[in-house]
Parts: C-alpha cells; structure tokens; sequence
C-alpha cells in the first residue's frame, strides 16, 4: 500500500484489514476491521474524511474523493465494484455499487440497495434502502415483488 | 518536497505542476505550470503527443492517450475528472470532461464547455464553447449559466491551490 500524510494526517488502517500493495490511501482515511482495498485503488482524502465501514470490498482501481464540505462513507460490509468513482456520499450497510458507476457529492445510497454498473447517481441524489438505481442519471427501477424465495 | 515519479526522456513537467507519485507520464507529454496529474493518473504520449496545459488537472485513473494523427491537448485551466479517458482530442481553455467521462478521437470540448460525468463524446464532435453535453452518445443539451461557468472557473482554481498544498508537504514515505 502506498500512504501520503495530507495537513499532518496519515491514514489509519485496521490491522486485519486487507489493503492492495498498489493501492493509494491520502490523508484521513479510516479503513474499519476485515475490509478489503483491491489493486490500483485511490483514497485521496485532502479535503474531508474517507471512511471504510467494517468487512466493506473496495474492489479494483476504484477511486474515492471528498466534497469540499463532505465526507465519503461506505457502510460495512458494503461492496464497491471494481472502477467505481464516490464523491463526498455517503453508502450504506451492506449495498453495492456497481462497477464503473459513479456517486456524486452529497448524494446517498441507503442500506442494501443497489447501485447497476455504470450508473451515474446524481449530486443531491437519495437511492432509498433497498432500492435499484440504474442509467446516467440514474432512475430507480420499480421494485420487484419478492418471489417464493424473499 | 514530496516524492515524485521518475520522468522519462521526451517528457517536459514545469517545476511548478505537481505529479502524484504512481502518476505514469510517457512518450510525448508536456505538463505545464501549475498543473496536476493526479495518483493512478497515465498520459500516454508515444504515438502521439499529450499537453496539458497552464493550471489544469487530470485528476486520480484518468488516461489520455495520443493516437497517430490525433494528440491530446488539454488547454489552460481544465479540469479533467477522476477516471474519465480522454483519446485523441482536445479540450480548450476552462472546461470541465466529469469523471468516468470519454472522449473519443477528433472530439473537441469548447471553452468552458462542461462534459457531464459518464458521458461518451463521439469521434469528431465539436461542442460549441459554453456547452452541456452529457448522455452515452453525447449529445448537446443546453448552453450553461454564468453560475456554472464561475463553479467551472472555482474548479481549475481550487485544484491549483490543493496541488501547491501537495507540492509543499514534507514527509518521509512509509510503505
């Protein structure tokens, strides 16, 4: 893993969180227990705060920033795809972004919902837990009834 | 000074742009003054040349690659987003390419012209200066306000800024 310090801050790693030896991590970064940065990732987190949730998969060369006055959290145990982009937003338990969708500033994704790959979720934008967002903007898909299964 | 990658011959940095240290800088590539190339960022300049001018970014992932017949020329105060791809095309003075966006050989991005993010410019587009394009394939969508261009003119500025901040910090490297 390749650390920076940014206005004195290092970034703090859990010590049997999993981090890519090609990954970047700038500045406050937190990444929780048993979480997982893949290769090529970029964390730059000169502006705000880049908060990794507990038993989170942050896949390949995805890259989180922050908003100027917002910081990025992923919820535990929440998946980023491999290529995703987060801005300042905020992602909750257990959802998934797809790969090379992005999530802008001050935008949310509630627990367990889904984001499809390469969807763009728009500044400002609230995804409801459990949710599909999908396209660029992203729309919310209507839900489907659960089947027999849940 | 923080560490900065190994520049290889034929590549020409101003001594006021910041280079993140994986940035990967190759072939024909001129970084000019207070510009940045920011981490996992790769200007590819063997077939073709890549400049990035005075002032602008190419923020963390973004590729601009060169094609035989089609540099890359980024021009004064632009910013170009995390992860977008920029191949053979120009962008001029002060406009946005958002993240994850792609814009393809021949493509020109106008004066201030905004490129939403995930968008896809098709070869040979020309947008007007002053322009919203946004959509998979892009297409015109509305002239922007003075408020978006003055948030365009904040960007270039902001980056200028947080890369002179980068550029001063002091530290010894911990793997």
């Amino acid at each position: 893993m390749i650390q920076e310090p940014f206005d004195g801050h290092w970034p703090v790693v859990a010590a049997d969180a999993q981090v890519a030896a090609t990954a970047v991590l700038v500045g406050q970064v937190h990444v929780g227990p048993r979480a997982r940065i893949g290769h090529g990732v970029v964390l730059r987190a000169d502006i705000q705060r880049i908060l990794i949730g507990e038993d989170a998969w942050v896949q390949e060369n995805v890259v989180m920033h922050t908003a100027d006055d917002a910081d990025t959290v992923v919820g535990p145990a929440a998946v980023i795809e491999a290529g995703a982009v987060l801005e300042g937003c905020t992602i909750g338990r257990g959802a998934r972004i797809g790969a090379r969708a992005a999530v802008l500033n001050y935008a949310a994704v509630g627990d367990g919902a889904r984001v499809v790959a390469g969807a763009v979720v728009a500044e400002r934008q609230q995804v409801p837990p459990g949710a599909t967002a999908a396209g660029a903007p992203a729309r919310l898909l209507d839900a489907t009834p659960a089947g027999p299964d849940g | 000074m923080a560490e900065r990658p190994a520049v290889p011959a034929g590549v020409q940095v101003d001594p006021s742009a910041y280079l993140a240290v994986n940035a990967v800088l190759a072939g024909a590539v001129v970084v000019g003054p207070r510009a940045s190339v920011w981490y996992g960022a790769i200007l590819e300049g063997s077939d073709a040349p890549v400049v990035v001018g005075a002032g602008s970014s190419v923020q963390d992932r973004a590729v601009a690659r060169g094609l035989p017949g089609y540099p890359v020329w980024i021009a004064e105060e632009v910013t170009v987003g995390h992860c977008a791809q920029l191949l053979g095309c120009r962008v001029e003075r002060g406009a946005v390419v958002g993240l994850n966006a792609t814009v393809l050989p021949g493509a020109v991005i106008g004066t201030g012209s905004l490129v939403a993010a995930g968008a896809v410019v098709p070869a040979g587009l020309v947008v007007p200066p002053g322009m919203l394009v946004a959509g998979n394939p892009a297409t015109l969508k509305k002239p922007l306000s003075g408020r978006a261009l003055q948030w365009q003119a904040k960007a270039a500025e902001d980056y200028q800024q947080l890369a002179r901040r980068y550029l001063a910090r002091q530290f010894a490297p911990r793997r």
